[in-house]
Parts: structure tokens; sequence; C-alpha cells
């Protein structure tokens, strides 16, 4: 609220007599003039006053304070103000977008060889237990057939012997 | 002298000078653009941004007022300072990913 010893800064810079109700004081307060005279330079008192009146009390503080960013923005900027700081920022969640891509690839690439080495392993295991009991079979089977005729046709005997045994649940 | 009025001179309700500041880049074909400025700069704001501005920065900084013009219409609170506070965010949160995912890659 406007006092009648002391004008807002708006109040203040526009020569004007501060009145109680006035809809500038509660957000520029006489200790702070740069504060009104950037947004009545960007945007003009008419226009803020305007602004404020079509909004909720509860909401122009916030209203001022990016009114108070972007005339400050325009005022370091005058071509681009705020829209050049939206760009470079654009910019850059564009680019962190692409290192996050190509980071949760490379985690992909890494897990996938991690599963791949794991399974090398676990397959030369399995091998060289299937190498391991063929051997043992062999070694039986020759031993058992030791005194088997050699006209026999040991080949087929033998291959029968296999598939009947079929090692892993299917025929070879 | 122009032989149909620029969308600022339709608008102001004003004759259209042959050097008119406004002309080049708020064409009548357009009448929002200039529309959207006017009403949270004002004329006059514009007028001067413009003149302050050497010639051949003036379109961008034309386009440039039109988008927060139009932001702030669209976003009577928070204008385009709303779209920046995201961007920050959006920012810090990829950041934090970011860094997550290096950390269990080394």
């Amino acid at each position: 609220m406007g006092s009648g010893s002391s004008p807002c800064a708006s109040c203040k810079l526009l020569r004007r007599r501060c009145a109680k109700d006035c809809i500038f004081a509660p957000y520029f307060p006489s200790d702070d003039p740069h504060k009104f005279a950037i947004v009545h330079k960007v945007f003009g008192a008419s226009n803020v006053s305007k602004m404020l009146q079509e909004l909720p009390v509860h909401q122009r503080g916030d209203t001022v304070s990016s009114l108070v960013y972007e005339a400050n923005a325009r005022a370091r900027d005058p071509v681009y103000g705020c829209v050049g700081a939206i760009s470079y920022l654009q910019n850059q969640v564009a680019q962190l977008q692409m290192q996050l891509a190509m980071a949760q690839a490379e985690m992909l690439c890494i897990q996938m060889q991690a599963q791949a080495q794991e399974q090398n392993h676990h397959n030369q295991s399995i091998n060289q237990l299937q190498l391991h009991q063929n051997h043992h079979q062999l070694l039986n089977f020759a031993a058992a057939n030791s005194n088997i005729n050699a006209n026999t046709n040991n080949n087929n005997v033998i291959y029968d012997s296999f598939k009947k045994e079929s090692l892993y649940g299917y025929d070879m | 002298m122009n032989s149909s009025r620029c969308a600022a001179c339709k608008h102001l309700r004003r004759r259209c000078p042959s050097d008119c500041i406004f002309s080049p880049y708020f064409p009548s074909n357009d009448p929002r653009r200039f529309a959207y400025v006017h009403k949270i700069y004002g004329a006059s704001n514009v007028g001067k941004i413009l003149h302050d501005l050497p010639v051949n920065l003036r379109a961008e900084a034309a386009e440039s007022l039109f988008k927060e013009a139009s932001y702030r219409i669209k976003y009577p609170v928070y204008g385009c300072v709303g779209q920046i506070t995201m961007l920050h965010q959006q920012i810090q949160n990829a950041e934090c990913q970011l860094a997550r995912i290096r950390a269990r890659i080394a």
C-alpha cells in the first residue's frame, strides 16, 4: 500500500501522488528505483498496470518478478532479450540429450558384452563336461565290447549305441 | 508512400509513411503480430527499441519481441520466464542422469 509520506518507486518516477490503493506500491518499493525504471522502460507503466489489474492479487508478485527479469534481459540484449536465453538453453538440452543417448548406448553395449561373456563361459563349461562324458562312455563301450567278434559292423553298432544313448535328450 | 498501410499503422489508425519503422517487420497480412507486441510493450516502446538498433538487427528484434509477447499473452504470470525455468530444470535432470550413467560405466 502507498503512504502519503513516501511514494512508491513507480509514483516517484511518474511524478504523481501515490494513492493508498496504488497498484504498483506493493511490488515497487521506493528503496529500489531501478526495478520500476527498467520495467517502465521496456513495457511501459500503463501496460504493466493493465497486466496486474487483470490478475488476482496473489499472482501479482510473481508477475512483477518475471516482468523485471524479462526487462533486464531485454536491456542486456536489445535484439533477443529472453528469447536468446531460451534458444541457448534449448541447445544445451539437445546436447545433453544426445550425450545421454550415447552414454545409455555405451552402457547397453557393456551389459551385452558381459552377458555374452557369461554365456560363453557357461557354454565352455558344458562342452568340457560333454567331452569328458563322451570320453568316459567311449572307454566304457570299448571295454564292454572288447570281446565282440571283429567281423561285426562295429561302426554301425557304435553309431546306433550313440543314437540310443541320446546324451542330450535328442537324436544325434 | 506505401499504397497499403502496415499492420501497425492500421492498428493505430494512422497514415503509414514511406519510412515507417514498423512496416518492414509488421506486414499488413499478419495483424496478430503487431497486436501482440502492442498489447505487451506498446507501440511507442517497440518503436524506440527498433529505432535504437542498427537496421540489420531490427528484423530479429521484432521477431523476438513477438515471441516474448506471445509467451506473455499465453502465460500472463510467468511469460517466457516460465519456459526458462523449465529448461533449467530439464538441464539439471539430464546432467544428474548423465552423471549416474557415467558412474555406472566407469
